[in-house]
């Protein structure tokens, strides 16, 4: 087992552009461990970068903290085919004014099970997520979720998409807790599935608990098969099958591959898409 | 004289166990436009579905020919990029697709079919907004997803620039009239004019006498009891303003 611990800090008013790269190699195992500190003011573009071929396993500890009024937009992407077993535990913390925007997609591992907690504590904090988990077949995803509103006016917003294929199963546990100082808060919570197969699971549990009075919340989950109806009008044009169920799947990942807009994880996210989403024989979210 | 565009013989077609259709005959030819009628429920929709071949429209018995091949081996894209086309009554919306995507996506599926190259971009761009503009179809719905958010009328004209765009062999457009105010009405019939040429044939499932009068159809056809009940002329239509479809029902039983 090898541990790793490394540290970005972006200092008060400075403004920088940071890839993370991670490479799994086959048999790794190992710890790594991540501390990101945004000094006030500050703003930090962050790719996080995952990839390689591993058959092996992988913690990694994030610690993500804003100081008053700094600004981050995070993007991360990972991408095993070897099918290692990845849990990540990210915790964020966000002080008053501070905003963060965060998108993650992941495919390939056997297993992605990432734990998120989130504070913001700050008055006026922003904080939007997104994740899209794409299931291969057979493998597993998971995004457990915990963002607490103890701020003031904090307003967050959660969309996680899971893509599962045959035998794969998907889970999601979210939940947002206002706390009695967080008045006003603002905050929406929405898990989305797309089941590709009648052997593909899916566990939905997305919860609120409202310890404040004056707050705007919103929470839910659906998952289903692809839309016959839509299939059916996308060959009535002249797509052949799977070049429609291409075209509707990539059209219900876009709402979170769309917000993957840093240079390198959007390139990297565009050859995870086109590979798992081809039109013209088995891609690898095939059944 | 030359064989019929589309020719129906004998169709019985059957959804969830039930026949709809039973023992229906239809011939429309080269250039010609048809007009289907008839009251609710009495199998239009199901005859436009089983055209196009959707799964669940089991034919039971019968043929259906376009252009002398034989609709029932094919799939759905086949029949599109032979050049069949329909025109939905309940155009579906499909988030995160645009519509100028799916459009180019089907021109191109279509033209790769013909043994065409794909056509080129700015001149599908051209194409499509000069024929979105003469359907008066807001420039901002060409980038938005398909139907989404789109009212009813702007569904049906976007049924229309894809009809426009595609240049289908025959068109079935099942009430693609409904829900129109008048000057949409108005668009969507000089969009069939502007699209007949002799060659081209049209197949209206419609409700209503004020579409067929701005389009003027060579025949019209009554749909009950699962078949044509009685097919005639534009007359026909003042027939079934001032009688109804009593007659017709009775007919059928």
């Amino acid at each position: 087992m090898t541990n790793r611990i490394s540290e970005i800090v972006v200092k008060a008013g400075a403004r920088r552009s940071e890839v993370v790269c991670f490479e799994h190699r086959r048999g790794d195992h190992r710890e790594q461990r991540l501390r990101i500190v945004l000094e006030p003011g500050s703003e930090l573009e962050l790719q996080e970068l995952h990839y390689g071929r591993s058959a092996g396993e992988l913690a990694l500890q994030i610690d993500v903290e804003l100081a008053q009024g700094a600004r981050m937009r995070h993007a991360a992407v990972l991408d095993d085919p070897g099918g290692g077993r990845f849990t990540t535990e990210r915790t964020i913390r966000l002080a008053g004014q501070a905003e963060l925007e965060y998108t993650r997609l992941s495919c390939g591992a056997a297993s992605d099970r990432e734990i998120l907690h989130a504070n913001m504590e700050g008055r006026d904090s922003r904080f939007r997520h997104g994740a899209l988990l794409l299931v291969e077949p057979g493998r597993h995803a998971g995004l457990e979720l915990e963002i607490a509103h103890g701020g003031r006016r904090a307003a967050s917003e959660s969309l996680c998409r899971c893509i599962v294929s045959a035998n794969g199963s998907g889970r999601f546990a979210g939940r947002i807790r206002i706390d009695p100082q967080g008045q006003g808060a603002d905050a929406r919570l929405r898990n989305d599935n797309l089941l590709l197969h009648e052997t593909a699971r899916m566990e939905t549990r997305p919860e609120l608990e409202v310890y404040a009075d004056e707050v705007q919340c919103a929470h839910g989950a659906a998952t289903g098969a692809l839309d016959e109806a839509a299939l059916f009008y996308l060959r009535t044009r002249g797509l052949t099958a799977p070049q429609a169920r291409a075209m509707l799947v990539r059209a219900f990942a876009s709402r979170i591959s769309d917000a993957i807009n840093l240079a390198d994880a959007q390139t990297m996210a565009g050859t995870i898409l086109n590979r798992a989403l081809r039109d013209d024989g088995p891609g690898r979210l095939a059944a | 004289m030359s064989a019929p565009l589309l020719d129906i013989r004998e169709l019985t077609v059957r959804v969830e166990g039930k026949e709809i259709l039973s023992g229906l005959s239809l011939e429309v030819g080269r250039g010609e436009v048809h007009a289907i009628m008839g009251p609710n429920g009495a199998g239009k929709s199901t005859l436009a579905q089983a055209l196009a071949g959707r799964d669940g429209y089991g034919v039971s018995a019968g043929s259906m020919r376009f252009d002398g091949e034989d609709l029932l081996g094919m799939s759905p894209e086949e029949r599109a990029c032979k050049g069949l086309f329909l025109g939905f009554q309940y155009p579906v919306e499909i988030p995160g697709v645009s519509n100028m995507y799916l459009l180019r996506s089907a021109l191109n599926a279509q033209r790769k079919a013909a043994g065409q190259p794909e056509i080129n971009a700015a001149e599908f761009l051209r194409r499509a907004r000069q024929e979105a503009s003469r359907l008066k179809l807001k420039p901002e719905l060409l980038k938005r997803g398909v139907n989404e958010g789109f009212s009813g009328g702007e569904k049906k004209r976007n049924e229309m620039l894809q009809l426009a765009v595609l240049k289908p062999r025959l068109a079935v457009l099942d009430e693609t009239d409904s829900g129109l105010d008048i000057d949409a009405l108005k668009v969507v019939a000089s969009g069939i004019r502007a699209l007949r040429d002799g060659q081209r044939a049209f197949v209206l499932i419609t409700h209503y006498e004020r579409i067929l009068n701005l389009v003027s159809p060579d025949k019209v056809h009554v749909l009950a009891g699962g078949g044509i009940a009685r097919s005639g002329g534009a007359e026909l239509v003042q027939e079934l303003e001032a009688a109804g479809y009593e007659t017709f029902l009775r007919e059928a039983a």
